[in-house]
């Protein structure tokens, strides 16, 4: 007796299911939605919708000292701390910064350069940047405690403790080339003492002024290291951009990325020699895919650039915004460790623009790029107006090998300089050809003796070279760098230290 | 709970529902018929009063389009050097309108590069010379500043220009475009914000022709870009005077 009823509510459940189904697709009609979006797989549709985000460095990891040096005191010797523990010793001198910070005072001396370099001599430590840290925006991030006597300091190249007072650091701020000493009233930094005792406790490579190996006359005060064992190998890489159906789907979402919605609306170009430009109205937003690799994004200053930022606030968002677009390693995945290259802080009609340049470590290293630099953005109050990447691709089953390598003696380090010195001495000719006083300095330039040459080397580093000329071959090469003034020069690491190239800063 | 009934409830309720985007959506459909003829009427009686005046039919259908993926396609000067050197001259009684579109077309044939997209835009007549000019539309819309040009003399092509662009397809997203009613009252300000800095009495407008095209709008970069492949946006072509020429971007920027 019950079977009719049970079939009208079947045939009710039916109706509902088709009513269901039939008012989701009217809505959508009525939204004058396309219907495609109904029909899209989901996982499209996620990816269309998603914004473009991979994991962004924090800034702690990514400001890290461009070196480290460690003096012994009276034995002379010194050492320089491997890249690899840069940034947990960066990390116990600012939790050393924060004892500091609770002091009752703080005194704050300006002093000269030679009592400054005078202390570099004694038992100390030394954290030496590439660039000024604005001081009290640094102390307010980390969270140390701030006097009014710090405010003197506008920045901070590089931070030293040394042993023969241990109740104060000393600052070189390279703005104005000040140096200035902070003494705390009650407390001590004993933990930067037992640093150096643990290096020196340690297996570390001796490392002599370049004026012990060059003579006093050059008064160079540049560690070199009597020998040095290294692993880094030649190691081939390819450019970002290059063209896989797997990758090109990347380059989609990156180039998706700075247009977000209106990516479908977008203007693509392709120049004539294959360069691929995306441009947004009348060029407010231009993202170029160049044929070396590298990609550029500018954008025309909008509102937001009216909003000043603070050097912590920028940075990370030069951060955020290529974690956002790109990512910090390449588009594959190849696994780079960015830093903080260089920095510049320009006041422009009361506005801030922050130029950041970031370069990358592989296998411990720097590779050092012969032309520009692996990340840079600039930010103008709070937007990013311009951004370039040109990373380098690999597959990272290759870094294994890398980092396994065999350990073996690069070519001294001291007879670097010595069996170039007539290379040296050309290029610093050729930098200086169109300089002021031309007739004086190249008459000084060509009777320049290996001593003065020898002088003017401001650092000696191994890494890899990225060479960018047209004898490129995309294979990093391991080097010794001599850093001088304004110009690195690259120098094969084992066989004979032949010249292989060199850039201007 | 009584499920038979919220069954019914919830019939009753969906019907409606859907009733009410049914009527919702003719309505909001059909009202432009009537709306946009007041705003059309509107339009051109704003325009009479800034000297501008409509002499064409203004367009009221609503459209949605795409951008337009082109390919810059260049002749290689031999192919045109050979056809030029063996076509087939016209004969001396060949003179209507009709033959020097034919020749033409041939000739376009024997460079190889005659399809679908080519077709005849005008015929001019100029001294002893006729020139012949092809246009070139993709999916019934043309492609703006990309043409063909025969100049015939003597019952032969003695010269062949060229700008082409091949259409590689239509971009994944439709967008509406603006009415062309909107894209007048654009040229109208930017007629007016020319006159500001213009010591030129302003003279009359005559609108001759509206039409929905592609475009490759010209724009400011760092560099020149010499380009290979481009995208065309839907524009309105405002052809207005002696044939002067107008684009008003179609998307809502």
């Amino acid at each position: 007796m019950k079977k009719p009823y049970l079939n009208i509510e079947k045939v009710k459940d039916v109706i509902l299911l088709v009513l269901f189904l039939m008012t989701i697709l009217i809505y959508f009609f009525w939204r004058n939605d396309s219907f495609d979006i109904i029909f899209q797989l989901p996982d499209e549709r996620i990816a269309s919708e998603m914004e473009y985000k991979t994991p962004a460095p924090s800034l702690s990891q990514i400001i890290q000292p461009e070196e480290i040096s460690v003096c012994f005191g009276n034995t002379g010797t010194y050492t320089k701390i491997s890249l690899d523990n840069n940034v947990k010793l960066w990390q116990s001198a600012i939790n050393q910064l924060r004892q500091f910070g609770k002091s009752e005072t703080i005194f704050v001396e300006e002093i000269t350069k030679e009592i400054y370099e005078e202390i570099l001599n004694n038992r100390s430590i030394e954290y030496r940047f590439a660039y000024d840290i604005p001081f009290i925006q640094f102390l307010e991030y980390e969270k140390v405690k701030k006097y009014q006597s710090l405010e003197a300091i506008s920045g901070m190249g590089s931070l030293a403790y040394f042993d023969g007072s241990k109740e104060s650091i000393v600052i070189h701020q390279y703005k104005d080339d000040k140096y200035y000493r902070l003494a705390s009233n009650n407390k001590e930094f004993s933990a930067f003492s037992n640093i150096i005792d643990e290096i020196e406790a340690s297996n570390y490579i001796p490392y002599y002024p370049s004026k012990s190996y060059f003579g006093q006359s050059t008064n160079n005060s540049t560690l070199i290291p009597l020998s040095f064992q290294s692993n880094l190998q030649p190691f081939p890489y390819q450019l970002e951009n290059k063209h896989n159906s797997n990758h090109n789907e990347k380059l989609k979402e990156l180039s998706e990325s700075f247009f977000g919605e209106s990516f479908d609306f977008v203007r693509r170009m392709v120049d004539s020699k294959g360069a691929v430009i995306y441009m947004y109205g009348y060029g407010q937003k231009v993202f170029t895919m160049n044929i070396d690799g590298s990609f550029e994004y500018k954008e025309e200053e909008n509102n937001s650039s009216e909003m000043n930022l603070g050097f912590y606030e920028a940075l990370d968002t030069a951060v955020q915004f290529v974690a956002n677009r790109g990512s910090w390693q390449s588009l594959n995945g190849a696994k780079l460790t960015p830093y903080l290259k260089n920095i510049k802080i320009i006041e422009k009609e009361k506005k801030k623009i922050y130029q950041f340049s970031f370069d990358m470590l592989l296998n411990n290293h720097r590779i050092y790029y012969q032309k520009g630099e692996a990340i840079f953005v600039e930010i103008h109050g709070s937007q990013v107006v311009h951004y370039k990447r040109n990373i380098i691709d690999f597959d990272n089953s290759m870094l294994n090998n890398l980092e396994n390598a065999v350990y073996q003696e690069t070519f001294p380090a001291v007879n670097v300089p010595a069996v170039n010195y007539i290379h040296l001495k050309n290029l610093l000719e050729k930098q200086n050809v169109n300089e002021q006083k031309n007739a004086e300095r190249n008459y000084y330039l060509q009777k320049m003796t290996f001593e003065q040459v020898a002088a003017q080397i401001k650092g000696m580093e191994v890494g890899y070279i990225r060479l960018m000329n047209e004898k490129d071959d995309f294979i990093l090469k391991p080097a010794w760098i001599i850093r001088m003034e304004q110009m690195d020069v690259y120098f094969d690491l084992y066989n004979q230290a032949e010249p292989i190239g060199y850039s201007i800063r | 709970m009584d499920w038979t009934k919220a069954k019914t409830i919830l019939i009753i309720a969906l019907l409606i529902t859907n009733l009410i985007f049914i009527s919702s959506y003719f309505f909001s459909s059909r009202q432009p018929d009537f709306m946009d003829n007041d705003v059309t009427k509107n339009t051109v009686e704003l325009l009479s009063t800034k000297n501008i005046f409509i002499e064409t039919e203004i367009p009221t259908k609503k459209r949605t389009m795409a951008v337009l993926s082109v390919k810059c396609n260049e002749l290689e000067k031999e192919i045109k050097q050979k056809a030029l050197k063996e076509q087939k001259p016209l004969s001396k009684n060949q003179t209507e309108d009709e033959d020097y579109i034919s020749l033409s077309k041939d000739f376009i044939e024997a460079c190889g590069i005659y399809d679908e997209a080519v077709e005849f835009q005008l015929l001019e007549k100029k001294e002893n010379k006729v020139y012949v000019r092809f246009k070139n539309v993709y999916e019934g819309i043309p492609i703006e500043e990309s043409y063909m040009l025969c100049i015939i003399e003597d019952g032969k092509v003695v010269e062949f220009e060229r700008k082409w662009f091949d259409a590689m397809g239509f971009g994944e997203t439709k967008k509406k475009v603006i009415s062309a009613s909107t894209a007048l009252i654009k040229f109208m300000i930017n007629k007016e914000e020319k006159e500001q800095f213009s010591d030129v009495e302003p003279e009359a407008i005559y609108i001759k022709d509206i039409s929905l095209v592609y475009w490759l709008y010209s724009y400011t970069l760092d560099h020149t870009v010499s380009t290979s492949e481009d995208t065309a946006f839907p524009a309105w072509k405002i052809t207005y005077n002696n044939g002067e020429i107008e684009y008003i971007l179609a998307y809502q920027q």
